[in-house]
């Protein structure tokens, strides 16, 4: 290397420092500004009182926000709706590993199928919403039509126990059944959620390695034996992914919920059942921003909880090698 | 990327399974199709009820399939004109689903391509330049991914009230344009597979680090950079909680915000044709948008799932 190459570079490997700095800098800087700084600032309030959304007025007050919190029923019952939110994503996940199997045969139409199911999943929140309200609306929803069409005028006994009000058989009102509310929108919300794990497992599903079906083959096995022994194993990182992910949506269930319990800000759907954390700490924001602040870091927490308990349980069952 | 079209090459390993096997071939079809029509069908109801005469909703008692004579083209013509779901902006009326429209396409196209830029730009700092300190922040970039901090986006709202940010777009507009985690993480696995030679060279020839990025790394990484802008697009787009927490000015609504807003304004039920309309009228942007760029859409949304 001659000297003035060695000097260039050098100067071009001191250069790299600061370019690098800047470069590799922008996102962090994102980061603390708009993250670490409200962050700070939401956990820091946790420990006091304040006035509206005025800072000035804040004063310590040392853990009460906290007891208050972990004593009110709203709070326990709101995180169990977040919790029962989330068995909309592990029905999603059963639907995608079904359905992402079956395309994986690429049958003849198959392309075109699989760009069909991904369309539910790239439509906003508000417009699954307000077509499922749609779907769902008891007077005009072509939901219960469909029912009734299949079990007949008596379906909401016969399907849901629901008793007739002095001998009529009214249609099942899917927004106001406090035990159908939830099961409603976990159904709206594997709907629309499906089509993405279907795409990811797609991407697992034709990476397998041949030989292993081959061999599979050779020892006697069938189909269905095939896919317990050689296809679940081999897709199960992403399977466990996919229910990290989902765990960690599914408890912060909001949009949907919001939508459907109303505008009305007195109510969380039939027995708050559309009460979510998310949505409680939403409407407590305005009213008391440092209680909405302690359940919002104790639902970090919990979903922080809930991704390594997660970790820990995968090494019994996700398959590396 | 590599893995990917390893990947596809060995596609058809699944073929080998279904030869020959008609019953197999059948239960296929039936699984298939059958979701499909699950997928699709609350498409076509609210198609069905967007073009349903006003006076046929009403008249409908339970849910009824309209035929020819009942249909119309005039809710979504109303949805575009109708003056119920107005917002005023200096005194003169606009309508709320076309503003809606204009207020996403400024307030996430800028974000997209700047957040893409920088997040792309922090990848080849990343991938390809040495610096003190680059696996710290590279270590701290990449734990940040797996932190649920969306928790925390409504007392955000005091951070923003504090700077004075509400009631201006600034709140869903600045903080991406700093890129994202995820999309450093993806472009910075993404270039260093591109080969360093190139960069040595171009740096021989007397290209500064920037020109390197712009006119080398950026071109070589079109699909890449392309698959995830598309995500971050689509992500601006449908985004609802941001705006219904920070935007308070209905002049800036964003589409999803406005479409909440319309579908308050009609709250009779003969006027859900119009909801249905405009709901429609919403989508369809996206929708056409994913089926021509759908291969762009599959790479990323593939490379979410990388970090497994």
């Amino acid at each position: 290397m001659t000297e003035v190459a060695r000097k260039s570079h050098k100067r071009s490997r001191l250069n790299n420092q600061w370019e690098g700095y800047i470069y590799a800098g922008i996102p962090l800087l994102g980061f603390a500004l708009f993250s670490l700084v409200p962050a700070v600032i939401s956990l820091v309030i946790c420990f006091g009182d304040m006035v509206g959304y005025n800072l000035s007025t804040f004063e310590f007050a040392g853990l009460h926000n906290f007891v208050d919190v972990l004593t009110d029923q709203n709070f326990w019952h709101a995180l169990g709706v977040s919790f029962y939110a989330t068995l909309s994503q592990i029905l999603a996940l059963l639907v995608a590993i079904i359905v992402a199997v079956f395309l994986n045969r690429d049958v003849r139409g198959s392309k075109f199928l699989s760009v069909i199911y991904f369309i539910p999943y790239i439509c906003s929140s508000v417009a699954t919403s307000l077509m499922w309200q749609r779907m769902f609306n008891p007077d005009y929803g072509v939901v219960n039509a469909l029912l009734k069409a299949i079990f007949g005028e008596r379906y909401g006994e016969i399907l849901f126990g629901i008793e007739p009000i002095g001998g009529v058989y009214l249609d099942v009102n899917w927004f106001n059944e406090p035990d159908l509310f939830m099961p409603m929108l976990i159904i709206i919300m594997a709907w629309s959620s499906a089509g993405y794990g279907i795409v990811v497992l797609g991407a697992a599903l034709v990476s397998v390695d041949e030989v292993l079906y081959e061999a599979a083959k050779l020892d006697g096995a069938g189909s269905v034996r095939q896919f317990f022994s050689v296809t679940l194993p081999q897709i199960t990182p992403t399977v466990y992914f996919l229910l990290m992910l989902g765990l960690v949506n599914g408890l912060q269930t909001f949009d949907i919920a919001m939508i459907f319990v109303g505008d009305a800000w007195s109510g969380y759907g039939p027995d708050n059942m559309g009460m979510t954390l998310m949505l409680y700490i939403y409407r407590q924001s305005p009213l008391h921003m440092p209680y909405a602040s302690v359940m919002s870091w104790l639902l970090f927490l919990v979903i922080f909880a809930v991704q390594k308990l997660n970790e820990l349980l995968s090494k019994r069952w996700v398959f590396n090698g | 990327m590599a893995d990917m079209t390893s990947a596809r090459k060995k596609r058809g390993s699944a073929r080998h399974l279904r030869k020959g096997d008609l019953f197999g071939d059948i239960v296929t079809y039936v699984v298939l199709i059958f979701y499909a029509v699950i997928q699709m069908f609350p498409f076509a109801i609210i198609l069905l009820t967007a073009l349903s005469k006003q006076t046929f909703l009403i008249e409908a008692l339970g849910f009824r399939v309209p035929g020819f004579s009942d249909m119309t083209f005039d809710n979504f013509v109303e949805a575009v004109t109708s003056d119920v779901a107005y917002i005023y902006i200096n005194g003169q009326p606009v309508n709320s689903l076309l503003l809606g429209f204009w207020n996403t396409l400024w307030q996430t196209l800028p974000t997209t391509v700047i957040g893409l830029f920088v997040s792309g730009l922090a990848g080849y700092a990343y991938a390809k330049l040495n610096f003190r300190g680059k696996g710290i922040m590279y270590a701290i970039q990449v734990a940040i991914i797996a932190l649920p901090l969306a928790t925390l986006t409504m007392p955000s709202y005091l951070f923003y009230y504090t700077i004075g940010w509400t009631d201006t777009a600034l709140p869903v507009v600045i903080p991406g344009m700093f890129g994202s985690a995820v999309t450093v993480f993806y472009l910075t696995q993404f270039f260093r597979t591109l080969p360093t030679e190139i960069v040595e060279a171009a740096r021989i020839d007397g290209m500064g680090s920037f020109g390197i990025y712009v006119r080398i790394i950026l071109p070589l990484s079109v699909p890449a950079v392309v698959a995830q802008g598309v995500l971050s697009f689509v992500g601006g787009y449908n985004n609802f909680l941001g705006a219904l927490l920070y935007i308070t000015d209905e002049t800036l609504y964003p589409l999803q915000r406005a479409l909440y807003f319309i579908n308050g304004c009609y709250d009779d039920f003969s006027m859900a044709g119009v909801i249905c309309a405009s709901t429609l009228i919403a989508m369809l942007p996206l929708i056409i948008i994913y089926i021509i760029g759908r291969k762009q859409f599959r790479v990323g949304i593939a490379s979410g799932a990388v970090k497994a």
